[in-house]
């Protein structure tokens, strides 16, 4: 990862929509190349903050720059600047891959050359002649992503980037998610799928009713809730062939000390930690289970 | 307004068209309607109908008589017994290759001018020209003598019939009126695909993806409506060509079919930004275009026979209407400057009507778009 570098900045968001305010006064710092996470249940918000992020609808207050413009002031630099896979698959399904491609390099005033490139890192390369509609959903995304990349925006806004898709097609988009961020893209993702954002961001904020009520690093987000203690099984003295469970506390010394002795005797079969899951840290502080 | 992005827009446009069949299909059916209803004209009425004149000051009404048979020639006679000779006396059954007879004086137009009507004599075959398109001669006649001066009368006509009137000719009445029925058929490109070629990028979600692109809304619409006009104005002149209707004042017919594509535009436009889904917009348009269409069947000669009647009053709210009257006047060559005025302030007025509704209904569209 580069030195730190403010991308995204958003500082006390607003936005209304006649009586309900959808986002409420949300603050967070997004740095160059990290995946953001933006997580919450359906309606929390997550996708008005990304509208606000990506200048598609204006802020009702606060501030927020985005690849060093100004969402509000800098609107036709910040076009440039981002890339934008929505949550509804919208590509021209009669017209093909590259056609879809095409139509974006015109756009952009970008040369046709790039869209090799992208169709490349997203392995799409066997299908860029057929109508996009003949595609799978997990194509679909996939495309959506190479779309969104073609101008080479420093920033990625993802809305709901597995939302529908198979296992095996999200697989591949948090595949190629992974992959951009080595290339040192900044990616701001929303989702509600919980262990979703905890295998692929390097910080999450969980949004609930237009508020940020978390944000942190997945790993101290989970640390700061869980307990510090191990699940350990081992083989069971009395019984041959069976396993038993064990829950040592690593707070305590005779705990400690009883753990080494098993570990000495050979009688470790696993160790699990017994630190929360982001789930159980949702629901800790929002108060509810998300969707 | 980006010209680069414009641009864009367009061929995008034009090739997801090329490659929607059915889009397709709605583009070149004006086209094959137009083709049908000439096989149809030509199977029931195809003979081609002389009429013999004797025109020495080579004024135009020989033209204008000729416009009201599609499929006609004109016979120029050397001289005045020529004429007479081939009809003979008034009620006398002789056999006749000429439909219609003409013998106009010399100074026919300086007489009209001097406001001093002027004697024609107009020989009639009745086994070739059914009463109908008798008295539609008639009527041509005066008009055109009237677009040049106003006396009263503004001609005397000496009407001579041979052979008894005959049985309707329905493929003569059929191309009295597919003429400007063709013409507003064609105006269905404009009037369907706006609205199409914008409700779908919102159904679609494919706007959203525009509007976070370096394009303007304004990009869009433009871009849209550029791709309509070319197909627009394409279609209406094929359609006119196939019908024959480069003819006359083809001036006034080309700033017909120019404000023709300008009112279809406008109405799809309307229809686009008035609503939210291709189904809901193409019902409607759809409708529209049916009627726009039926109000082309009271222009012209049957028009004319309709005189006060309620019909025809209906069909004069409809602004199709004057498009169709004022390029069957521009083809005949008989519009009078009062009646073109007319015909374009009421088609000009309904597109900028159209477009001023549309543009604040777009307007409070681009406003709650992103909540959509």
């Amino acid at each position: 990862m580069e030195s730190a570098e403010a991308m995204v900045m958003a500082t006390d968001l607003r936005r209304s929509f006649k009586d309900k305010e959808a986002v409420a006064g949300v603050s967070f710092t997004v740095q160059r190349g990290e995946i953001f996470g933006l997580l919450g249940p359906n309606g929390a918000g997550k996708t008005t903050t990304i509208r606000l992020l990506t200048g598609q609808i204006d802020p009702s207050g606060g501030q927020a720059i985005v690849a060093g413009c100004d969402v509000v002031k800098d609107r036709a630099r910040l076009k440039q600047l981002i890339g934008v896979v929505f949550e509804e698959q919208n590509l021209y399904e009669r017209l093909s891959a590259t056609h879809n491609l095409r139509f974006s390099c015109w756009l952009y005033d970008l040369p046709e050359t790039r869209i090799d490139e992208v169709m490349d890192l997203v392995k799409l390369e066997k299908r860029t002649k057929e109508p996009v509609r003949t595609f799978s959903n997990g194509m679909k995304q996939r495309l959506m992503i190479a779309r969104a990349l073609l101008h080479r925006p420093p920033v990625l806004f993802l809305d709901e980037p597995t939302c529908g898709l198979d296992p095996i097609a999200a697989r591949e988009v948090r595949s190629a998610i992974t992959q951009l961020s080595l290339e040192g893209i900044t990616i701001l993702l929303t989702t509600h799928l919980l262990e979703e954002a905890d295998q692929l961001c390097d910080h999450v904020a969980f949004i609930v009713n237009g508020r940020l009520v978390a944000n942190d690093t997945p790993q101290n987000l989970k640390l700061s809730r869980g307990s510090r203690s191990l699940e350990v099984t081992i083989a069971d003295p009395k019984r041959a062939g069976q396993f038993m469970q064990l829950v040592l506390s690593m707070e305590k010394p005779e705990d400690r000390r009883y753990l080494a002795d098993l570990m000495a005797q050979g009688m470790v079969q696993a160790v699990h930690s017994q630190e929360a899951t982001l789930e159980e840290v949702f629901v800790e502080v929002a108060g509810f289970r998300p969707a | 307004m980006h010209p680069r992005i414009i641009w864009a827009i367009i061929r995008k446009d034009l090739l997801d068209i090329w490659l929607n069949k059915s889009t397709l299909g709605g583009l070149i059916f004006p086209i094959i309607l137009s083709l049908v209803w000439l096989l149809i004209g030509n199977l029931v009425g195809g003979n081609k109908t002389s009429l013999l004149i004797y025109n020495p000051g080579n004024t135009s009404l020989a033209q204008a008589v000729a416009q009201v048979f599609p499929n006609s020639e004109i016979i120029q006679a050397s001289s005045i017994g020529e004429v007479q000779a081939a009809f003979g006396p008034n009620g006398a059954k002789v056999k006749s290759a000429y439909a219609v007879g003409l013998i106009l004086p010399e100074d026919f137009e300086d007489s009209l001018q001097a406001v001093k009507p002027p004697l024609i004599s107009l020989y009639l075959n009745g086994s070739m020209v059914n009463a109908q398109t008798q008295a539609l001669l008639q009527i041509d006649i005066i008009n055109y003598a009237r677009a040049i001066a106003d006396p009263q009368p503004p001609v005397r006509i000496n009407t001579t019939l041979i052979n008894p009137p005959a049985t309707e000719n329905a493929g003569a009445i059929l191309k009295l009126v597919y003429l400007p029925l063709a013409l507003l058929a064609s105006l269905m490109v404009g009037i369907t695909f706006i609205p199409l070629l914008l409700l779908e990028e919102k159904e679609k979600k494919t706007l959203r993806m525009l509007l976070v692109a370096p394009v303007s809304f304004t990009d869009i619409l433009v871009g849209k409506l550029l791709v309509v006009l070319t197909f627009q104005l394409t279609t209406t002149s094929v359609v006119l060509l196939i019908m024959g209707g480069f003819t006359g004042a083809v001036p006034l017919v080309v700033l017909y079919v120019v404000l023709g594509a300008g009112l279809s535009l406008s109405s799809g436009l309307l229809f686009g930004s008035l609503f939210n889904s291709v189904q809901s917009a193409g019902t409607v348009s759809g409708f529209i275009a049916f009627v726009y269409i039926i109000s082309g069947i009271f222009v012209g000669h049957l028009g004319e026979l309709m005189g006060k009647s309620p019909v025809l009053q209906v069909a004069k709210i409809i602004p199709t209407y004057y498009l169709a009257e004022g390029v069957v006047n521009a083809i005949q060559n008989r519009g009078s400057l009062g009646s073109n005025l007319l015909d374009i302030g009421v088609i000009l007025g309904c597109s900028v009507l159209f477009l001023a509704i549309s543009a604040w209904a777009l307007r409070r569209q681009s406003a709650v778009l992103a909540i959509v």
